[in-house]
């Protein structure tokens, strides 16, 4: 797995730094403009695009045509798939810590004083990365399966079912004065107020979704053909 | 000697081409050659065994193993040549050998210096600048730097120069020196088999129509040239194959022994090449060309 985890850094270190840099630049603007902006808002402008990252590396090594190569070379099938997920994690980890540091850089020079770590809004965290690391989660078996034709068909789908949802939402109003919109706003707040539950809830929402998707994908490595 | 790879009654269906029962053993201490004409399903069956395909039905053992394992140990054990290499394209070659070394525990440094002095290899030229012929060079020189004891080689030959062609098959005869290794290489030039290979398998549209060592292969067999007569006359049950031209017919036939005294006074008998029963067999004989 190490060798397989140092062969993408060597190989597609630029489409790894690459995304890091824009962000942390698009992230330190904002923080800057607004230190006291909710860190969500910086992890979410990290986390929208980096646990995409390794399925872009996966699209790359298939439009360049090792794929076939790699899959050839000693490493079962199953490493490869595993991967990708550690990428995910790892590249998402390294997101949410630079997020922080960015968000304690700012925060602290507006304050002109060291703020000290935990005054940070660990909420968003949970609020963001997770789902989007869920985000990532789903379209990872199609892509593994049929590559950027899969991806396309993954969001195809997710777009039906949002169309589908909002469809039933419209044919089963709630009370008039609720609201699907406030109601949602109400779960957010609700969540916001009492992070230990969002996380653990996020937490396990994450964790099952994740290792489905890995089972998934697994299944869907294993059977294609090169 | 023993099998270092069998192959049993293995099925892949693509709809429009399908590779069907093949039998197949490469042993030790020898070069087993896989001829066929291009889409006769050489590449397909390269690929079953490395496990990029899976099979439809049929087993595949490698060193008496289960190929379907997915065995990190199994394939560390295992180099191999791709047809046309698509290498990373922008890592020079010195980057692909370190790249490459960190997969085999048994890498051999010393080796892959002494290929890429013997292919003339430029180390520090990206992938995607060399040449069709020295893309290839540098696939067989990560092929053979790691000892391994079964190399998979698909169209080995293809793109390189005659003079680096030669050496590449004498490489190949250095390797078999040790009895515990193999080739197998699948190509469509004939004469880089006749020149190295003790074994033969050949593909036709996804059968496996012969297989065997080579010289009795091609002693069993013989060529026959003359007139209409020979097709009706009692070579015809031998026959399997043939071609018709303006000038006469020729067949190939099965069971060179005794076949003299069935000949016609003015028939000539000749030994076939590999590159004969390649081309003769299982052809119907056509009429000829009208002019």
């Amino acid at each position: 797995m190490l060798n397989l985890l140092k062969r993408d850094l060597k190989l597609h270190w630029c489409a790894m730094v690459l995304p890091y840099v824009i962000v942390m630049l698009v992230m330190g603007a904002i923080v800057i403009s607004n230190p006291d902006s909710a860190l969500a808002v910086a992890v979410t402008m990290g986390a929208l695009v980096i646990p995409f990252l390794p399925m872009a590396i996966h699209l790359r090594e298939n439009s360049q045509g090792t794929l076939a190569d790699l899959v050839a070379l000693p490493g079962s099938r199953k490493a490869l798939v595993s991967l990708r997920y550690i990428e995910a994690l790892l590249f998402s980890a390294v997101m949410v810590s630079l997020a922080h540091l960015d968000t304690w850089s700012a925060q602290s020079a507006a304050a002109h004083r060291f703020v000290p770590f935990d005054v940070l809004d660990r909420t968003g965290f949970a609020l963001t990365t997770m789902p989007l690391l869920i985000c990532f989660a789903y379209p990872m078996p199609f892509t593994l399966r049929w590559n950027g034709k899969g991806l396309a068909v993954a969001f195809a789908i997710l777009y039906v079912l949002i169309l589908g949802i909002i469809g039933l939402m419209r044919l089963f109003p709630l009370k008039e004065h609720v609201g699907y919109s406030r109601a949602f706003a109400r779960f957010v707040m609700y969540l916001m107020d009492h992070p230990g539950q969002a996380t653990s809830g996020f937490l396990a929402l994450f964790l099952v979704l994740f290792s489905v998707s890995y089972l998934l994908s697994l299944k869907a490595f294993s059977s294609r053909e090169f | 000697m023993k099998n270092l790879l069998e192959i049993r009654h293995l099925n892949k269906n693509y709809g429009s081409f399908a590779l069907q029962n093949v039998d197949l053993d490469v042993r030790s201490g020898a070069i087993t050659g896989l001829v066929g004409a291009n889409g006769a399903g050489k590449s397909t069956l390269l690929k079953l065994v490395l496990g990029l395909l899976p099979p439809d039905s049929g087993e595949i053992f490698i060193f008496g193993q289960d190929a379907m394992c997915d065995s990190i140990a199994l394939r560390q054990r295992i180099g191999f040549v791709q047809e046309s290499p698509t290498l990373y394209s922008h890592l020079p070659v010195r980057e692909l050998g370190r790249m490459v070394a960190s997969f085999y525990p048994a890498w051999n440094e010393a080796a892959f210096k002494r290929l890429c002095s013997l292919f003339e290899l430029p180390l520090k030229t990206p992938f995607s600048k060399l040449s069709q012929g020295t893309r290839m060079k540098t696939a067989l020189a990560l092929a053979l730097s790691h000892d391994a004891d079964l190399l998979l080689l698909d169209e080995p030959t293809s793109g390189l120069d005659p003079l680096v062609r030669r050496e590449v098959l004498e490489l190949l005869l250095e390797v078999i020196q040790d009895e515990n290794k193999a080739v197998l290489f699948s190509t469509h030039i004939t004469s880089d088999l006749d020149r190295v290979a003790g074994h033969v398998a050949i593909l036709k549209n996804g059968q496996l129509v012969l297989a065997g060592a080579k010289d009795e292969l091609l002693e069993s067999w013989a060529l026959v040239k003359g007139g209409e007569e020979l097709f009706s006359g009692p070579l015809k049950d031998r026959c399997r194959g043939g071609q018709r031209t303006e000038l006469g017919l020729t067949l190939l036939c099965e069971g060179a022994e005794g076949i003299k005294r069935l000949l016609p006074s003015d028939a000539l008998l000749e030994r076939p090449s590999l590159e004969d029963l390649v081309y003769f067999h299982g052809r119907e004989p056509e009429a000829p060309c009208a002019h």
